[in-house]
């Protein structure tokens, strides 16, 4: 019988952590980061944003003590708040009274730079769960979503400096939400 | 056998070791068996559901995670693979012929895996109770199952039905009502 090698959460998250982040350092370097990046504002959300990142892709790949299976008790709704909080704290620091003709302008663009970058965390997080994501369902695939979509989220926050509310809500809060929607529905077409 | 052991198996097993997955496998298989009959209902295709499982095991054995438990994660497996193999057959079920000469269907199995017709000539009325049992939703009544027959706690239940234990004691508490019912009818 072959000896396999078994999993260790911890690295895994440690791995995953840092390719992500590498890879949002490259596109931000792409893309250029917002004029006013080391504004307290700014750095304030990016911080909220990347806590939020680490905190769910560790419960997204680091099972509860005891267990085999990074299934966690109110995974569904642990996204959600998290995901409120961060819209919330975007609104809160980013939202100014400016009203033109661009405001949603570039939400297309931003839609699809975070959704790009939450790809990279989101890959790599379900090749490290392999065949727990058929078992954990689409919440695990929600918590993977959140993660990658909390990066997402995060790299707009340091690129694009449009504040408007509704620019901030529709299309960093979408961006944010959007993985959350797909990998949910890619873990639960996983499991038929 | 305590949850201790079976992680030491499992690593063991994971390592290469083909004696620790004897092992295991004598520990594990009758209650997975025994869970399994309980959600399928038929002993032969809970045996078979078994063998998978155990195949499903033996590929993904690289998720374990040294230390930790490695029952509830097999249970998670095997009510996958029930549930798959149950959702395959409702999709494959065919309109039967009259002059079909097949064999007739293999009794159900009852709580311990024997026919179900063996123990209704025995006792009529624990044919009674298990004939409402299974006019029960699935859920309702696999909690009172863990719950009530196997003796399981009310995590123990959860973990194994992939719930909550507050889910597990309200389905058991309808069960409770629902099975009153029936058996009063």
């Amino acid at each position: 019988m072959r000896p396999v090698r078994t999993r260790r959460p911890r690295l895994q998250l440690a791995v995953v952590a840092l390719l992500s982040l590498a890879a949002l350092a490259g596109l931000l370097t792409v893309f250029r980061p917002r004029y006013d990046v080391r504004s307290a504002a700014v750095m304030i959300v990016a911080g909220l944003c990347a806590l939020a990142f680490v905190a769910e892709l560790w419960w997204a790949l680091v099972p509860p003590p005891g267990q085999v299976l990074p299934l966690r008790r109110g995974a569904a709704a642990r996204v959600a708040l998290t995901w409120l909080v961060m819209v919330t704290a975007l609104v809160i620091a980013g939202h100014d009274a400016a009203l033109g003709p661009s405001v949603m302008a570039s939400a297309r663009a931003c839609l699809l730079v975070g959704t790009m970058t939450a790809l990279v965390p989101a890959l790599l997080t379900l090749v490290a769960l392999r065949s727990a994501v058929e078992l954990g369902g689409w919440r695990l695939g929600a918590v993977v979503g959140g993660a990658a979509g909390a990066l997402g989220a995060l790299c707009l926050e340091l690129h694009c400096a449009n504040t408007h509310l509704f620019h901030v809500v529709v299309a960093h809060g979408g961006a944010a939400l959007l993985p959350i929607g797909i990998f949910a529905a890619v873990a639960a077409w996983a499991r038929r | 056998m305590s949850a201790g052991t079976e992680a030491e198996l499992m690593a063991r097993y994971c390592d290469g070791d083909r004696a620790a997955f004897d092992a295991l496998y004598a520990a594990v298989a009758p209650r997975l068996l025994g869970f399994v009959v309980q959600l399928v209902g038929e002993r032969a295709l809970a045996e078979d559901i078994l063998q998978e499982t155990l195949l499903k095991l033996h590929e993904a054995r690289g998720f374990y995670v040294r230390g930790a438990d490695p029952l509830p994660w097999m249970f998670t497996i095997a009510r996958h693979t029930a549930f798959d193999e149950l959702r395959r057959r409702k999709r494959a079920r065919v309109r039967l012929v009259e002059n079909d000469d097949r064999p007739p269907p293999e009794p159900r199995a009852g709580l311990s895996g024997a026919p179900e017709l063996a123990r209704a000539n025995d006792d009529p009325a624990g044919a009674e109770a298990l004939a409402a049992l299974d006019q029960l939703p699935h859920a309702q009544r696999q909690a009172l199952l863990l719950t009530k027959v196997e003796g399981l706690s009310q995590a123990e239940a959860a973990a194994r039905a992939g719930t909550t234990p507050g889910a597990i004691k309200l389905r058991a508490h309808r069960a409770y009502v629902a099975l009153r019912k029936l058996v009063r009818r």
